[in-house]
């Protein structure tokens, strides 16, 4: 397990910060060096969002110039020292990400980005118009009071200043880093790469997106205050599209997804205004065609031509040597429940789509230690009728009950906390990542974790940590895929694909598992292997619900088989008992006989 | 009139279809069967001109279409009728109908609209009507005659029987035979193994992406191996 | 009482300018799925041919208005190659495609502003008003509502009576089976893409004897034709233009009480409003 070295690099760059603060003598170059800071750190509030989250934002300048408002006008107004009040300048900025956080539950891609500028820009409005407060167009002149060590230099240059932006810079890239390393990290990556799968794992998607904006806006407002000693006036164009666009563009420019790209990007951007100065006006139009280009034909950004090797392999374990959780498929909660119990219970369900009725009054059941498999014709509703019991779709009557309690209404995420995991008939996964950490998000469920744990790297976070990794471990050992651990989740094989999909299913240690379709595709070898881990997960204790079209391998595998057509229960039964009722059969071979059809 | 020849299909890593090798002449009846997910939807879709062919050709009479963009080749003569039927919800039967008049058969396609609802009288009770509100059965008869507009020499049907009741499987049974009468070349894949045998001449067995059996449907039919393999009865 | 008619009369031909960009934006997203941040600028662009054309070439404004929806589509065409079609086909081809229309945008506005100044320019259009009680309608108001009547009526005519416009229908109602029957979707693409940038051209033109040609006149017209899009539906041309012509006589009468910073923060909110309780808007059907 490799150590985690963080802590000892930001010892380190602590130090460098307030070195290079103290001697650095040259003030052009310390006006630039703090300028590069807080863009650096302006761009690692976009990246949260934009590289790791995944949503487009066109308006991250609206952090950036409420959390400078926010300090400005607290300095001035009410006449407190500017040095103190710049952590307040933070609160606004979480405040806001929450609000667009929570409103933008419901929006993906595009629909976020509209928003983000629109939120940029009533900001933008509200600041150039909201005199009595702002001083509208006209701005407001903020003069921080000189810091300790202040030599021959301006406000905007002096080594305090620097240090302290310098100091900020490196804490954000060290929490940033520690988050990105954790069940934290972890979710957001899932969410961006496929959010009904991080449901379905149990990652409760609202509350990370929340969280994630949270953070990005208090880095913003941060930065925003920061800048307020260089730039002096605060005018409403700091809601404006100049600084939202620099961010976006210096994220992209070093390298979206990276720590290390936006500080690049941060830093160009610190200085070509004074390469380009010669461009004049024309700045802005260059820089927006230099994005058009990075778009078109460098998308991975600088960062992309340093880095060789993607981020799959080993991400480095955030655990002590000597730490030894304990391993196997039962320690891991919840515990199996007791053979026999009821797991799982539809009764009744119900559910149309535009006037095609999916489901009528379908009623299935699950036990501890049984495999149920769900069968019928394509089209018989079997996949609605899963959708149904996980969470992902809302019947229009009847009731799912968990254990005895209901759970109508309940997301996808909260059914895969008490234990309920589906798969999908797609093979989804986090393509873009290794074997071993699309395993490792999915351990989300088998010990929860909190943020400040993370960061701090308390001995709970590692010990946690070592049992996450431990399962993830055993759940590829149980599915066969320990060898291709390192391996990225897209170049795998089909039939390895689908696996994986089991795997991820498993790492949340669920009681019960609804399988889509597993053996789809799949050839004879990888079948039988399908077939023998089914029979061990159900010695193990879990409930298993199949669907499948491989009829062969359901009636060996199966202790009750639940026949579907046409939305409603055709039969259920034993396994010989289906296979010979006229009804099942008659459905199967679509009503005709083979002697008529050929007379 | 249509051959593959050594068809792989593949999208990224994932291999649908390997060294696929299959014929249908003029006036006949080809069935491809298997299981889901064993590539028969690939094939159809690859010869359409909607799935990546990584190699292999395929020709339709003597000219070789796999070079051909997808939306030449109801120009050249082969139509999908598409799996989960695939018609233009907002639009109108006849509308649908006249969006599948490319090219040359913008032509005439006044004649050749009366002469499919001979075919498909269902059809002409509901011109107007939003082929988004067609009951499934209605939606595939459109699918198919939607096909059949840019007068191809052959029609590949996808799925046709997917989700629908076994009075409807009857007549779609009834049309394919009556195109079959009329000389066209068809192609069907199908899960419902008993249908597929019962309406074609031939058919091919494929199984993970490669072909696995082929023979007269009749032969075939009677096999028990087959309705063992696939039906697990 | 007077005064609020006046400024309805006002306030739709200003709807009808965010009526036709809005149309423009959404055919353009019906067919590719794509949001075009640039479609602000060709709004401005058509202002600024029409400004060109009278002012240094000396041609008769109702000359130019015709050939205005013309270059326009080129540059459209343009913006499409650069900045949409060659990026969707990759995998995050929607969102990089959003991101090099943000570009093209920045690049279109500041590359104007910096090469003529942000100096406001007026051209003359139709002079004179007439009098109907005691509203006053500028001829050019009455000119910018009709064409734009007649320009919609026949947009709406060649979607649904015409080839090309079915075929455009069914790209975006199903774009797979389009593919299918033969359509070349990636044809089709591109000239929805034209199609948009001459109708937002036309507006940009019919607006600047009115309201005056600025190089940052696209950033404001585009957020006002999201709120547009968004309220009216994604997608749905009968949303676009209720919508649009509503927003225009809206934000004319929240003018009388508001001063205009307040009323263009007001109608903003209303779009994360509409998003937060309706994402599919009034006339969609569903949201991405």
């Amino acid at each position: 397990m490799t150590h985690d070295r963080s802590l000892q690099y930001l010892g380190l760059a602590l130090v460098a910060s307030v070195a290079v603060a103290a001697l650095l003598s040259s003030p052009v170059y310390a006006g630039l060096l703090v300028y590069a800071a807080v863009l650096g750190l302006f761009a690692l509030s976009v990246n949260l969002v934009f590289g790791t989250l995944g949503y487009v934002t066109f308006g991250q300048a609206a952090f950036l110039g409420l959390g400078a408002y926010t300090a400005g006008l607290l300095a001035t107004r009410w006449g407190l020292n500017f040095w103190w009040v710049l952590p307040l300048s933070i609160l606004p900025g979480v405040l806001l990400g929450v609000l667009v956080g929570l409103v933008s539950v419901r929006l993906g891609g595009a629909y976020f980005a509209i928003a983000s500028l629109t939120v940029a820009e009533i900001l933008r409005l509200l600041a150039g118009n909201w005199v009595d407060l702002t001083r509208g167009p006209l701005g407001v002149v903020v003069m921080p009071p000189p810091l300790p060590g202040q030599g021959w230099h301006g406000i905007g240059q002096q080594p305090g200043y620097l240090g302290l932006a310098l100091v900020l810079c490196a804490v954000a890239v060290f929490v940033l880093h520690r988050l990105s390393r954790s069940p934290v990290g972890r979710a957001w990556a899932a969410i961006r790469q496929s959010l009904p799968l991080a449901e379905s794992l149990g990652i409760a998607t609202l509350r990370y997106r929340v969280g994630n904006l949270a953070l990005s806006g208090g880095l913003a407002a941060l930065a925003g205050a920061l800048l307020v000693p260089k730039i002096l006036v605060l005018t409403p164009d700091l809601f404006g599209p100049a600084y939202s666009a620099t961010g976006l563009l210096a994220v992209i420019l070093g390298g979206r997804g990276t720590l290390i790209g936006p500080l690049i990007g941060g830093a160009i951007f610190a200085v070509l205004p004074e390469w380009l100065r010669f461009l004049g006006d024309l700045r802005l139009a260059v820089f927006a065609l230099l994005l058009l280009l990075v778009v078109r034909l460098l998308p991975g950004g600088l960062a992309s031509l340093l880095k060789r090797r993607p981020s799959a392999q080993g991400t480095p374990l955030a655990a002590t040597p000597g730490i030894v959780a304990p391993a196997g498929l039962a320690d891991a909660p919840p515990r199996p429940a007791t053979r026999g119990a009821l797991l799982v219970e539809a009764q009744g369900i119900s559910k149309s789509f535009r006037g095609l009725q999916a489901l009528a009054n379908v009623d299935v059941r699950v036990h501890a230690g049984e495999v149920v498999g769900l069968i019928g014709p394509n089209g018989a509703g079997k996949t609605t009728c899963l959708n149904v019991l996980s969470g992902f779709t809302l019947p229009d009557s009847g009731t799912v009950s968990l254990a005895g309690t209901a759970t109508s209404g309940l997301p996808a995420h909260a059914m895969a906390q008490r234990g309920m995991v589906r798969t999908f008939q797609q093979t989804t996964l986090f393509d873009e990542i290794s074997v071993r950490e699309n395993v490792l998000i999915a351990t989300h469920l088998a010990a929860g974790e909190s943020a400040l744990a993370a960061v701090l790297h308390t001995s709970g976070f590692r010990l946690r940590e070592a049992q996450r990794a431990a399962r993830a471990e055993v759940v590829l050992g149980l599915v066969g895929l320990a060898a291709r651990a390192h391996v990225a989740a897209g170049s795998l094989s089909y039939g390895e694909q689908r696996m994986l999909a089991i795997a991820l299913a498993l790492a949340s240690g669920p009681r019960l598992l609804l399988l889509d379709e597993p053996a789809a595709g799949l050839n004879h070898t990888e079948a039988t292997a399908l077939a023998a881990l089914i029979s061990r997960l159900r010695a193990d204790g879990l409930g298993i619900l199949i669907i499948d079209h491989n009829l062969k391998m359901i009636m060996a595998l199966c202790d009750q088989v639940v026949v579907l057509h046409h939305g409603e229960k055709l039969a259920e039964g034993t396994p010989q008992a289906v296979r010979s009722n006229p009804e099942v059969i008659a459905a199967y071979m679509g009503g005709m006989t083979v002697d008529a059809a050929h007379a | 009139m249509l051959e593959l020849q050594d068809l792989c299909v593949a999208y990224g890593p994932v291999r649908a279809v390997e060294g696929l090798r299959l014929q249908v002449g003029a006036g006949e009846v080809v069935a491809l069967v298997g299981a889901n997910g064993a590539g028969k939807s690939s094939t159809l879709k690859a010869i359409a001109g909607m799935a990546p062919v990584e190699q292999g050709r395929i020709l339709l009479g003597q000219q070789r279409i796999d070079t051909l963009p997808a939306h030449r080749r109801p120009d050249a003569g082969i139509a999908l009728s598409p799996e989960g039927r695939q018609v233009f919800p907002d639009m109108s039967v006849l509308e649908n109908l006249e969006m599948g008049a490319t090219g040359a058969g913008r032509k005439g396609a006044g004649e050749r609209i009366e002469e499919l609802f001979v075919l498909f009288p269902r059809l002409r009770e509901r011109t107007a009507q939003a082929a988004g509100t067609l009951s499934g059965g209605e939606q595939q008869m459109l699918a198919i005659a939607r096909a059949l507009m840019c007068r191809p020499r052959v029609l590949m049907l996808d799925e046709p029987t997917l989700g629908l009741a076994p009075i409807i499987v009857r007549q779609i049974t009834a049309i394919v035979r009556a195109l079959k009468a009329k000389g066209l070349a068809v192609l069907l894949s199908e899960q419902n193994v008993e249908m597929a045998l019962a309406v074609s001449d031939r058919a091919y067995v494929i199984e993970s992406g490669c072909l696995v059996r082929s023979g007269k449907s009749a032969e075939m039919a009677g096999d028990p191996a087959i309705q063992t393999a696939y039906l697990g009865l | 009482m007077e005064l609020a008619a006046q400024q309805i009369v006002n306030g739709l031909s200003a709807g009808m300018a965010y009526a036709l960009v809005a149309l423009g934006l959404t055919l353009i997203f019906g067919v590719l799925h794509v949001i075009n941040f640039a479609h602000g600028e060709f709004y401005m662009l058509g202002g600024l041919a029409a400004v060109v054309a009278v002012r240094i070439l000396g041609l008769p404004y109702l000359l130019v208005l015709p050939l205005v929806p013309l270059v326009l589509a080129l540059v459209g065409l343009l913006v499409e190659r650069l900045s949409v079609g060659p990026l969707l086909p990759r995998r995050d081809g929607l969102s990089d495609a959003l991101l090099a229309t943000y570009a093209v945008s920045l690049l279109l506005a500041d590359g104007v502003l910096a090469l003529r100044g942000p100096a406001p320019e007026r051209i003359d259009g139709l002079e004179g008003s007439l009098q109907l009680g005691s509203i006053i309608i500028g001829h050019q108001r009455l000119f910018v509502f009709v064409v734009g009547l007649l320009g919609i009526a026949a947009l709406d005519y060649m979607l649904r009576r015409t080839r090309f416009g079915k075929q455009m229908r069914a790209v975006a109602q199903n774009r797979f089976a389009a593919q299918v029957v033969g359509i070349d979707v990636k044809a089709m693409g591109q000239r929805t893409f034209m199609l948009g940038a001459a109708i937002a051209g036309l507006a940009g033109a019919l607006l600047v004897p009115i309201s005056q040609f600025t190089p940052l006149m696209g950033h404001n017209v585009v957020i006002k034709a999201f709120v547009v899009v968004v309220i009216g539906g994604m997608g749905s041309v009968a949303g676009a233009v209720v919508c649009g012509l509503a927003l225009g006589v809206l934000e004319a009468l929240l003018g009388l009480m508001l001063p205009e910073g307040f009323t263009t923060a007001l109608v903003y909110s209303l779009l994360l409003l509409t998003l937060l309780l309706r994402p599919q808007g009034l006339f969609g059907k569903v949201a991405r």
